[in-house]
């Protein structure tokens, strides 16, 4: 009966993922947020708004999301940048 | 009357203190207990990410600390289960933003809301080792069956001993049977005899750790996890049980394996 072992779970990704990559995507998501000293949570929340808001218009790949804050050559800001691939580029929804 | 505040605490690093926090803390959840779980490895954060737990913190045990905000607040709830909860250690910070005495005061207050208050502490025997032994009616010290591992926990003992704590109780993790059986490792009552304190589990070596780990899911889920079933003896074992040692000596399996060993060939 190993394959109901998954059964239950309701946190992403999907039990058919290797375990390995679930690790891999988990740790770039935590030290990112390590990194930029912003909290998880809030890491997380700005992910899942920038989905939903491109979701509308354009088919996105959620799981190839990264989302990093980082400093800025020549400047003393830090700038969000955001690579989110499109599986269907400008397939727009109406 | 107050839960039992237990440390987990080992010396070396890399032993197992988290993954063994993080099972017996979802096995007396699973077995209905009310369950918070403290990371006290402040800098080092790791038990959020054993647990699954990482995209929710949002305040962490330093602020509890320093009242930012409210220990309600700070405890973040279980995927699975809502008597199960974890205080996650700031990221941030050093260990002497917290002292022992706040840690007896967080601790307690835990205690009364709670039947078990797991307190993770980071490896060594500093400031950090001090605060989560603070509050402790019980340690649990885990190694391996290795040198150093050993070596570094009988230090552990010395110390809690001194902080006039019970003695602590002794988890040997990454048990190899088959290492044992060739005479490459040390068996348990090696270990016990060096060591001197009683023995309040044996977990084996097991693969699986590392895949629920992968996942942020607890290996006491997995039925056919070895290390999970030995976790959930702990946390019986804790609650007062007695719960016999399992040996951990497979019998050879099949007719190779039956005449192998009938012609002197040990399977290894």
């Amino acid at each position: 009966m190993r394959f109901l072992r998954g059964f239950g779970r309701q946190q992403q990704p999907a039990p058919d993922v290797a375990s390995s990559q679930v690790a891999k995507q988990r740790l770039k998501v935590v030290l990112v947020s390590d990194q930029m000293r912003v909290s998880p949570g809030l890491m997380a929340a700005i992910q899942s708004d920038l989905i939903d808001v491109l979701s509308r218009r354009l088919d996105v790949d959620r799981d190839g999301i990264e989302v990093t804050i980082s400093p800025t050559q020549y400047t003393d800001v830090d700038t969000l940048t955001a690579r989110i691939p499109i599986r269907r580029a400008a397939r727009a929804r109406r | 009357m107050a839960g039992q505040i237990v440390t987990i605490t080992s010396g070396k690093g890399g032993v197992g203190k988290t993954t063994t926090t993080a099972n017996i803390g979802t096995a007396l959840a699973m077995g209905g207990r009310d369950v918070v779980l403290i990371d006290a490895d402040i800098g080092l954060r790791n038990l959020d990410i054993v647990m699954g737990l990482e995209n929710r913190i949002v305040y962490d045990l330093v602020d509890v600390i320093e009242g930012n905000c409210r220990v309600r607040q700070a405890m973040i709830r279980d995927k699975r289960f809502p008597n199960l909860s974890l205080i996650p250690a700031a990221q941030t910070r050093d260990k002497d933003a917290v002292s022992p005495e706040q840690m007896v005061e967080l601790t307690q207050e835990l205690a009364l809301t709670h039947d078990f208050v797991l307190v993770d502490s980071p490896a060594g025997i500093e400031q950090g080792f001090r605060n989560a032994i603070a509050g402790a009616h019980r340690v649990l010290v885990v190694t391996t069956p290795e040198v150093s591992a050993v070596r570094d926990a009988d230090r552990i003992i010395g110390l809690v001993e001194a902080a006039e704590i019970p003695p602590p109780q002794l988890i040997v993790n990454r048990f190899r049977p088959e290492m044992v059986l060739r005479g490459d490792m040390m068996d348990i009552p090696d270990v016990e005899e060096i060591l001197a304190i009683a023995l309040i589990g044996v977990v084996p070596e097991d693969q699986s750790i590392i895949t629920s780990t992968n996942r942020g899911e607890a290996a006491v889920f997995d039925t056919y996890s070895a290390a999970g079933r030995a976790f959930k003896d702990i946390a019986r074992r804790l609650q007062g049980e007695e719960v016999a040692f399992p040996s951990f000596q497979q019998p050879p399996v099949g007719v190779m394996g039956r005449l192998m060993k009938a012609l002197g060939f040990a399977r290894v």
